[in-house]
């Protein structure tokens, strides 16, 4: 699995722009789900939060789906994960696809360059490294 | 090959969750499809070890029981409301037409998929006239 970063910043605000902010305030502890393209299944959106002394850790439940077929982007203090499925179907004359997109906004004050993702058992785990916190400085006044 | 049909009525059952250990418990998503050999029954299990998972069938009745545990590492702090163990229960009426003895099923990336073969003299035979 990678982690790519996302440029093309245009794209993100056609996409998910003012009327996705609006719900920041929420998304410290809940998922944002963005469902878009055609997908022929949807998957159960739960996740649920954690946090350490150095991290905060999201884990998702995204049955089915093989770690070739996920892709994570971050861009802006976004995760966007897309699911991409293809297979035949049974007498191998129809090709099925599937797109599946959820869209996880980063908790404030971690190193989006740093973000480390595990799937298993249906379940991907992402971990989000704090930033250090810069501890105060006294100056001595010579 | 019939695609996501219902595969049977599921039964009342599955309304009542009165586990005697009382853990949370839910009813997992599923779907189905079906040709003239078995059903094929998918069973959306996320987080479930496969030696948690238990498949019964008793009085036509198929029930898949399963315990998803999640202990949180050293040092993780849940951020909202965290279930360490959680259950999911599912019942389904499969009908006489399943042969009980030769259902075979695995589960991989938190996916339940078990067939269910059809009893020899249910399935669909053309018949020859002379």
């Amino acid at each position: 699995m990678k982690l790519i970063r996302y440029t093309d910043l245009n794209d993100w605000e056609s996409l998910f722009g003012d009327p996705f902010r609006a719900f920041a305030p929420l998304l410290r502890s809940a998922a944002n789900p963005v469902r878009r393209g055609n997908a022929s299944r949807a998957l159960p959106t739960g996740v649920e939060w954690f946090e350490d002394d150095g991290h905060y850790h999201a884990r998702l439940e995204v049955p089915g789906v093989k770690r070739e077929q996920l892709r994570l982007d971050v861009e802006d203090g976004l995760v966007r994960l897309t699911h991409h499925e293809s297979g035949q179907t049974g007498e191998g004359e129809t090709v099925r696809t599937s797109r599946y997109e959820q869209v996880l906004r980063c908790p404030e004050g971690i190193r989006p360059d740093a973000i480390e993702a595990r799937l298993a058992d249906g379940i991907l785990q992402l971990s989000f490294p704090r930033e250090e916190v810069r501890k105060p400085v006294s100056i001595t006044i010579n | 090959m019939s695609d996501q049909n219902e595969l049977c009525n599921e039964t009342a059952c599955n309304a009542v969750a009165t586990d005697a250990h009382a853990l949370p418990t839910y009813r997992p998503h599923y779907s189905s499809r079906y040709d003239e050999h078995a059903w094929e029954v998918a069973v959306r299990l996320p987080g479930v070890s496969r030696e948690s998972v238990s498949v019964t069938v008793e009085n036509e009745i198929l029930e898949v029981k399963a315990t998803r545990r999640f202990d949180l590492p050293a040092g993780w702090r849940a951020l909202g409301q965290h279930e360490p163990t959680q259950s999911y229960r599912l019942r389904l009426d499969v009908g006489p037409e399943v042969d009980e003895t030769r259902i075979s099923g695995g589960l991989e990336d938190g996916v339940l998929t078990l067939r269910l073969p059809l009893r020899e003299e249910v399935k669909p035979r053309s018949i020859e006239i002379h």
